[in-house]
């Protein structure tokens, strides 16, 4: 279901989405607009965006998607992050949706299962989800290559949970499969989008860091 | 080399048959963890309280120093050229640390991602179709209730969790073995000879597998013969009648 960047497109339980088969009636505005955001996103088991948003509300207008983004401003003027309800409106996986607050996750998980999600990905996974996540589009030679360790088995475990998906093919000789990640790698990790992750630069060595490999590394090099 | 064993994830044996294996390719020297092998023979070296020769010692190193270099080269693809020319030492150790200083980048990005994921591990969408509840409340919750209402909780809970699951997601794939049947004899009676990648490499993976059976099946009623260079290497169909 995560798999898809349009949820209108391919999500067959919101086919009310779908302007051309079931356009609203009349567009909603001012407090009726809010109100009617509000019970969409409710209802919708996944994030929806803009355009999503303004083809359900019938705002096919050039000024509908402008409407949207004022509604979704002023539903998260009360139900953004930190207020004073146990749900919050969040920019997430491209689009908007509401989720229960993280301060009560422990309650949520006594509610639910939570072990399929949320089950532990292997270090090695993450190293290549990592990678895969900054360097989209990506090969698995490549992802080998700067880990230095075949990644096969790790990257078929990212496919497998849907957090990685194939999104075409190298050029050249190789034709080597490039991968990228999913909308639900972005809900899983409460991320509005790749750009959300922080700058792979942030994660660079310190100097004294460096210095110490350096140390290392000459400390193990062989003799001149 | 005295003989040592190895209990590694992916082989589980003596050290010697390890090395054969690899040598005739039927293990992938890209599958073995190196420094298991080496810190295995450490502990054997401990163990045995420094018993073996410096012939001994110098033979594995030198074994494990071929070792590391063929698997090097092996994760370098298209570089042979340059790894041809000698590296000085100092030029060795700055592509090592300019490398490690890479990859210490992701490995600090997925320390943040398990962070992260943790942080929002309990924030749920609205999504209560798509989520299983939990099958049964706690025992302790239940065990010696009269309460006929927790009792109906219980029950109903896990009739829940006997519905059946949401596929509206999965693509609706029509594949049949008989149609792919159809399609390796209509393209060999055409052109005598196929190859599998180019007309089914395209295809999605659960058509892909079934034209593999398909493929099985004319083999084994002696229509088609099939040769493949090496493992997972394209596979090249033909007519039996057309073998030369």
């Amino acid at each position: 279901m995560f798999t898809e960047k349009d949820p209108v497109a391919d999500s067959g339980d919101t086919k009310a989405a779908r302007p051309s088969e079931e356009p609203a009636p009349v567009a909603p505005d001012g407090e009726a607009l809010r109100q009617a955001v509000e019970a969409v996103l409710f209802a919708s088991g996944e994030p929806l965006t803009v355009e999503t948003l303004a083809a359900l509300l019938g705002l096919t207008s050039s000024d509908g998607k402008r409407r949207i983004e004022e509604a979704l401003a002023d539903v998260g003027r009360e139900f953004g992050p930190g207020g004073r309800h146990g749900f919050e409106l969040v920019p997430l996986a491209g689009g908007w949706a509401f989720r229960s607050s993280p301060r009560w996750r422990e309650a949520v998980g006594r509610l639910f299962d939570l072990t399929e999600d949320n089950a532990r990905l292997s270090p090695a996974a993450l190293e290549c989800l990592a990678i895969i996540a900054y360097l989209q589009p990506v090969s698995r030679p490549q992802i080998a290559e700067i880990r230095g360790v075949n990644s096969d088995s790790a990257v078929r475990t990212l496919l497998e949970r849907e957090l990685i998906t194939e999104v075409g093919r190298a050029g050249g000789a190789s034709g080597a499969v490039l991968y990228g990640t999913t909308q639900r790698f972005e809900v899983m990790f409460g991320l509005a989008g790749p750009q959300d992750l922080p700058p792979l630069e942030a994660f660079a060595l310190s100097e004294e860091e460096r210095e110490e490999l350096r140390r290392r590394l000459g400390v193990l090099s062989l003799p001149e | 080399m005295r003989a040592f064993d190895l209990d590694l994830e992916v082989y589980q044996g003596p050290f010697d048959l390890l090395l054969s294996l690899v040598f005739t390719e039927d293990v992938d020297l890209l599958e073995i963890p190196l420094f298991e092998v080496i810190v295995a023979y450490l502990e054997k070296w401990e163990k045995e309280s420094g018993e073996q020769s410096w012939e001994e010692i110098t033979e594995f190193l030198i074994l494990m120093s071929a070792l590391l270099e063929v698997k090097s080269r092996l994760l370098l693809p298209g570089n042979e050229a340059a790894l041809e020319e000698e590296l000085t030492p100092e030029q060795a150790r700055e592509q090592l640390f300019g490398r490690l200083s890479e990859y210490s980048k992701f490995k600090a990005a997925s320390a943040w991602l398990r962070t992260r994921g943790e942080e929002v591990v309990g924030c749920r969408l609205r999504a209560p179709e798509r989520v299983r509840r939990r099958r049964l409340p706690a025992l302790e919750a239940i065990a010696g209730t009269a309460d006929p209402m927790v009792l109906r909780e219980a029950v109903v809970r896990l009739l829940e969790a006997k519905r059946e699951p949401d596929t509206s997601h999965l693509p609706d794939l029509k594949v049949e073995l008989q149609r792919q049947i159809r399609i390796i004899r209509r393209v060999l009676a055409r052109r005598g000879r196929l190859s599998f990648e180019r007309v089914f490499g395209g295809e999605p993976p659960l058509v892909q597998a079934l034209s593999l059976f398909a493929l099985l099946d004319l083999v084994s009623r002696g229509e088609v013969r099939v040769s493949q260079p090496r493992l997972f290497a394209d596979i090249d169909v033909y007519l039996a009648s057309k073998e030369v």
